[in-house]
């Protein structure tokens, strides 16, 4: 398999800047001040919570998680907050927000209540963000989503990469940890309401993916500029990971209601694990009580955790773009180039071809990953393409400047047609129907050509039809099979001595050379049996080309 | 290139002068443009020898070599028929073996039968009459990609005439 080809291997990128302060990584890119919102529509928001959860529920939600320290977000999540844009405002606005909650419905459960002090915790999370504790149900992914630490390796990408772009999409995967840790905290909020003889409501909690990706998405729009949007062509890749909670999913394989298994395997010759994909996790946890997972899982309430989030290297890709139809076609007056490019056991075969003579220029102009050809039809190497030429478009792979101005474009073309006028390629733009193929061919014959061979041979000028079995050069990869095919028309002429030209019109899928030397006796009738000798072609030269476009 | 040439190519002929020298000795000289020619020397049955053709694809044409006894002249036709009906028990092997059982033929070179000739079915004279092109016996897939292995024990075209005598 060949090693999939990136702009960057052969290209230098502009080079990275890091963060120049410690501090700044704990920056955060606001898109909107939506603390004040938050004092506004206390109301609509306590509104929202209770049709989730019933009061007593709430405040044990909120101090459970308290207790262990999540971040303000992660409570929202759990309290079912669905208005994505609360998750934006400040973390000390947020704990005031929960402060008032749970003020709120202690008041409700216990009106005796006069005061309350705030949850001792509070503070804590409100200190500086260095010193704060790692939020278990996010290891801070949520908490960070919009700090300049997260975005700055998809900012820096995009600038590296100078994609010429106005919006993107994002997709984003998260650590496994997060599943088991989320669920670990829903068990223990329920065995707190259970062991205060309270009725649990608890059911259902934002997902951290739908609060963490419009965060990030609305980030890095107001850092770069570019419109954060579901339908673009444009995709940013991340993946982030936990090591430390990576495997604290394994316990689930000695729960046998959880019908979690996991294979050994061999890849590559190394030993991994499989079936432990996100989906079999999620599923294994929805079939187990909460009692088993109280007895079988150690970490219920959550360990805290050393460290933060890790991310792999984001990944751009631009979606695929098509330069090129019906009305682009080009020409190849060379013999000694093929279509694409022509390797067999590492060695070139060809010492170019029509896809990388055009290719490579449209790479530069793009700058894209790769390309590929995609032609009408196809000829040999050895066979020249005239006439209007061959029509064909080409795939531009993930290109970093994907809407090149029609100028540039031109530009290209008229460089790839000057280029190459050496090795006789050119692109030219015209487009004609035709349902059938033309041929120009030199043939040598075992005998003289004589006006009586000649004549021989135009007899059949109106065409006449032959069976070919599937010629011996192309046995090794398609079965043996018998094709009639039409010969719609047919003209030879004199040249000197042994020599003769030939002007065919031929049924699509004739194999033209074969038809000439015979295939030793696998296409009848071949020339040499209609002049009543042997034959060989020398030249062959395609003039024209039918327009069967490729069915997608 | 101007646009007539477009569409009415012009052939240059002194290029394929020596071509056509080469070609007017020997007419079947063509096949050499599309095939190695290699030979196989039958020393349990006399004389049996086969010529194979092998195409750039790897893919062998086996047919009778000039010393096989069939193409002697003192061969009548009728002797094709009894030839080709010991063909008959290779075409429903899967794999060509060797034997020293007359009633299957030796091939020459170890593999896949992929395509007999079909033409013998209705022409019988043709493995007689036109032995090195439309008279060929069978296609065979080499179990060995390597010709170095696969033919390692056969001949080049002039060693063959060396060995059997033949002009």
């Amino acid at each position: 398999m060949l090693k999939k080809r990136l702009w960057e291997t052969d290209h230098d990128l502009s080079l990275p800047t890091r963060i120049s302060e410690e501090s700044d990584k704990w920056k955060r890119i606001r898109c909107d001040e939506v603390s004040q919102d938050i004092e506004n529509s206390y109301e609509d928001i306590i509104k929202q919570i209770s049709h989730y959860n019933n009061d007593e529920t709430t405040s044990i939600i909120i101090d459970t998680m308290l207790n262990s320290k999540c971040c303000a977000r992660c409570i929202l999540r759990f309290l079912n907050v669905h208005d994505y844009k609360m998750y934006s405002a400040s973390e000390e606005a947020l704990l005031k927000l929960i402060s008032r909650i749970r003020e709120d419905v202690l008041k409700s459960t216990d009106p005796k209540l006069i005061s309350s002090t705030e949850h001792s915790f509070t503070e804590i999370l409100s200190c500086k963000p260095q010193d704060k504790p790692i939020c278990i149900t996010c290891f801070d992914l949520l908490y960070q989503a919009d700090t300049i630490e997260c975005i700055w390796p998809i900012y820096q990408s995009i600038l590296a990469h100078n994609f010429d772009v106005k919006d993107f999409n994002l997709s984003v995967s998260l650590p496994t940890g997060i599943l088991v840790n989320n669920h670990s905290m829903i068990v223990w909020i329920r065995k707190m309401c259970n062991d205060l003889k309270v009725h649990c409501s608890l059911e259902t909690l934002v997902d951290l993916k739908e609060t963490f990706k419009p965060l990030l998405g609305w980030s890095i729009g107001k850092q770069t500029g570019l419109v954060y949007k579901g339908q673009s062509q444009f995709n940013i890749s991340i993946e982030y990971s936990h090591e430390e909670t990576q495997r604290n999913h394994m316990f689930l394989t000695k729960i046998p209601s959880a019908e979690f298994g996991m294979k050994k395997t061999r890849v590559k010759g190394k030993h991994i694990w499989t079936g432990d994909s996100r989906p079999n996790i999620s599923n294994a946890l929805q079939k187990v009580s909460d009692e088993e997972f109280l007895k079988m899982c150690k970490s219920c309430p959550p360990f805290s955790v050393k460290e933060r989030w890790k991310n792999k290297p984001p990944i751009l890709e631009h979606a695929t773009i098509y330069v090129g139809g019906l009305e682009n076609a080009y020409n190849k007056f060379s013999r000694d180039i093929s279509q694409t490019p022509w390797i067999i056991n590492g060695i070139k075969l060809a010492p170019t071809s029509v896809s990388e003579c055009i290719g490579e220029k449209l790479r530069e102009l793009f700058r894209c990953d790769d390309y590929n050809i995609v032609p009408a039809g196809r000829e040999d190497s050895n066979v020249r393409m005239l006439g209007n030429g061959r029509p064909f478009f080409m795939e531009i792979i993930n290109p970093r400047n994907p809407f090149p101005s029609k100028e540039a474009l031109n530009d290209v073309q008229e460089e790839i047609n000057k280029e190459y006028m050496d090795l006789d390629l050119s692109i030219i733009k015209e487009g004609e129907e035709t349902k059938t193929k033309t041929y120009s061919a030199l043939v040598w014959i075992s005998k003289k050509v004589t006006p009586e061979v000649i004549d021989e041979i135009n007899k059949f000028h109106d065409g006449f039809t032959i069976k070919q079995r599937t010629p011996i050069r192309v046995l090794q990869r398609r079965s043996p099979a018998v094709r009639t095919k039409k010969i719609h028309y047919i003209f030879a002429e004199q040249m000197e001595d042994n020599f003769l030209t030939l002007r065919m019109k031929t049924e699509a899928g004739t194999y033209i050379k074969e038809f000439i030397h015979g295939d030793l006796g696998r296409t009848v009738p071949s020339l040499g049996d209609m002049i009543g000798c042997h034959a060989d072609i020398l030249a062959l030269d395609v003039l024209e080309v039918d327009l069967e476009w490729p069915i997608q | 290139m101007n646009f007539n040439t477009l569409i009415n190519p012009v052939y240059d002929l002194k290029q394929f002068k020596n071509i056509n020298e080469a070609y007017k000795k020997n007419e079947l000289a063509y096949l050499e443009q599309y095939y190695s020619k290699y030979y196989f020397v039958n020393l349990k049955n006399s004389m049996e020898d086969l010529y194979i053709y092998q195409a750039p694809n790897k893919l062998c044409v086996i047919g009778l070599a000039p010393a096989h006894p069939l193409l002697q002249r003192s061969q009548d036709q009728s002797s094709s028929g009894h030839y080709l009906s010991n063909i008959q028990s290779i075409e429903y092997d899967a794999k060509v073996k060797s034997s020293i059982n007359k009633k299957s033929i030796k091939a020459g070179v170890a593999g896949w039968i992929i395509d007999t000739n079909t033409r013998f079915e209705h022409e019988k004279e043709l493995l007689q009459n036109k032995p090195f092109k439309e008279g060929y016996i069978a296609i065979i897939k080499p179990k060995q990609e390597n010709s170095d292995k696969s033919l390692s024990h056969c001949f080049s075209e002039d060693r063959y005439k060396l060995i059997r005598n033949l002009t």
